[in-house]
């Protein structure tokens, strides 16, 4: 599809500040040409799923930008398949290529390697869609809230308030579906690392749950946030999931990032793309980490963590 | 003996979608052709997509607790046939019954017409058997494609209930009980079979392959099938029936300075400090 021939997009909003990070992206990539379009729902996927459906027909829009969350990675597989389209899945880029067509960079391999994708066919009626993990593109600086950035730009169709005024039903339509009978809180919200200022993430080289606890610890001390690589994760030093890093965690863009014993596979490092300062401690001098590193230091992560704390007192 | 009261909810019969990968842990090893702008992964061998390991594991688990021996797992791959042996490996592992669907016709395939190809065997395996499967299991998100899409395409394609991204599941009584996370909280959620749910590594801890079932597997049923055993529209299988297109594949640049930040560790917590003052932190 030629850039040019999108003139409605479609953006689905959870109530995520994903909506607003596509919206400033879908203006980067578009400017004022097509008009935008917002659905605001939340809850089961299959009420959202259905009222996505449902305004894809109506409003016929060229692409349909949904976060890859929770619930839009139940939604845009599915509109693929009902509107026989493609779907660009956790887009770390939409472009326009020297050919004017419209290309989705996307990672394989857990972001070893990335590549473009097109969807030739796409057009009202069959629309592109792509999916975009939280955190991928920026926040413009002046949004605000959600309301007010999308309220000025764009139409905001809105199934909460519709479902609420009993316009809609929140119950499914279809027999047997999945219904949400239980919502509890977690542990540890994304919330923590997606906001963050100062990030101090551990990778594996961290070697125990003794300096794991050292580094939340100093990430508490430094008012951050402590994350962790997937390797982190799974040697299972108590490292939250919700703090993962990477490809199939989160992408995140603090101020600055210190990384301890993390080696640099691209699954993590295309998490980390966005901070403005990256640091990294790493006691194997030859770690692919240091290439995408501001500063290095080759020392004992363990080492460098006490002298930190220490320091701070 | 079959009891004649409510017997389909005795036992289960449960179909994991399973994908054969390039080696996850040689990840390094997977390199861009610059010129060619693709991929190079020769000599990385393949193995079980760890998703679709821990999506076999929950089947055999919910299998074992309603009674294992009239409860049923398939499995069902979409691969070259080189990829034969994993399926093997998935027989070992304890499934009853394998099937592979190998076909030029089915190369270069997105999620969408992989998904559509699958739905179709799904439909073919059913039809043989003569019932419905209780519930189809797939890994998420696959370590190489990783797009989280082909539990849920294949879902739609059956016109099914489904859902993704589960770590705890349980099935009582025909009533399929899921918990996902979503960002901020834990979402319980109960539906009803037949069912397509996409799990994640958390959900359990694979079981090893163990000698006697090496030794089992070689007696269980391994069934290949190619586009002409399959009903189905070639307008939507392989790459032509694919609505996305791949263009250059590139190695990500992430280049930085990489300056060393001190020489003892000292030095560098120091640093560290200094540079978090001057972001203004």
């Amino acid at each position: 599809m030629k850039a040019e021939n999108v003139r409605k997009i479609l953006i689905f909003d959870q109530g995520d500040p994903v909506a607003i990070q596509l919206l400033a992206k879908a203006e980067e990539v578009f400017g004022d040409g097509p008009e935008y379009v917002v659905l605001r729902a939340r809850g089961t996927h299959n009420l959202a799923l259905t009222m996505m459906e449902e305004n894809i027909r109506g409003e016929e829009p060229e692409l349909v930008l949904i976060g890859a969350t929770a619930l839009g990675e139940e939604i845009a597989p599915a509109l693929g398949v009902r509107f026989e389209t493609g779907v660009a899945a956790h887009c770390v880029d939409i472009r326009v290529n020297e050919e004017g067509r419209l290309a989705y960079v996307i990672p394989a391999f857990g972001g070893r390697a990335v590549g473009e994708i097109f969807i030739p066919d796409a057009a009202a009626g069959r629309p592109a869609i792509a999916t975009v993990k939280p955190g991928m593109f920026p926040e413009p600086a002046d949004a605000g809230n959600c309301d007010d950035y999308a309220g000025q730009r764009c139409r905001i169709i809105d199934v909460d308030a519709m479902a609420a005024d009993g316009e809609i039903s929140h119950g499914s339509k279809a027999q047997g579906a999945f219904r949400m009978v239980e919502v509890s809180p977690r542990e540890h919200p994304a919330g923590n690392i997606a906001d963050a200022d100062i990030i101090v993430c551990g990778g594996y080289g961290l070697g125990s749950e003794e300096v794991w606890r050292k580094l939340e610890k100093l990430a508490e001390k430094l008012g951050g946030a402590a994350a962790c690589t997937r390797a982190a994760l799974d040697a299972g030093w108590g490292c939250a999931e919700e703090s993962m890093i990477g490809t199939s965690g989160r992408a995140v863009r603090p101020k600055v990032y210190i990384g301890f014993g993390i080696s640099g596979a691209a699954h993590h490092t295309c998490g980390i793309a966005g901070a403005d300062t990256i640091i990294s401690i790493n006691s194997d001098g030859d770690a692919e980490i240091f290439a995408a590193s501001d500063y290095k230091g080759v020392f004992d992560a363990e080492k460098v963590i006490d002298a930190l704390l220490r320091e701070i007192g | 003996m079959h009891s004649p009261r409510r017997s389909h909810h005795l036992f289960m019969n449960i179909l994991v979608l399973v994908k054969p990968v390039p080696d996850p842990e040689r990840e390094k090893d997977i390199k861009v052709d610059v010129a060619s702008g693709r991929l190079i992964r020769e000599g990385i061998p393949m193995v079980i997509d760890p998703e679709s390991r821990n999506a076999l594991e929950a089947a055999l688990q919910l299998a074992e607790k309603s009674g294992r021996e009239q409860s049923a797992v398939a499995v069902l791959a979409m691969a070259p046939e080189q990829a034969r042996d994993k399926l093997t490996e998935a027989l070992a592992m304890g499934a009853d019954e394998a099937y592979m669907l190998s076909d030029r016709a089915f190369g270069g395939a997105d999620t969408f017409a992989t998904s559509y190809t699958l739905a179709q065997a799904v439909r073919k395996i059913e039809d043989e058997k003569g019932f419905v499967f209780d519930l189809v299991l797939a890994g998420t998100s696959s370590s190489d494609g990783g797009t989280s899409h082909v539990a849920v395409q294949t879902a739609e394609w059956l016109g099914r209930t489904h859902i993704s991204n589960v770590c705890s599941l349980d099935v009582n009584d025909g009533v399929v009980r899921a918990v996902k996370r979503s960002e901020e909280v834990m979402l319980s959620f109960e539906g009803e079979e037949p069912a397509v749910i996409g799990v994640t590594r958390d959900i359990n801890r694979p079981r090893f392959v163990t000698a006697m079932g090496i030794i089992k597997a070689r007696k269980r049923p391994l069934t290949l099938w190619s586009a002409d055993d399959l009903e189905i529209d070639t307008m939507r299988t392989g790459l032509v029936g694919s609505p996305t297109r791949p263009g250059r594949m590139f190695e990500p640049e992430q280049k930085r300075a990489g300056e060393t930040i001190g020489d003892t560790p000292e030095e560098a917590a120091a640093g560290i400090l200094r540079i978090i003052r001057k972001a203004g932190l």
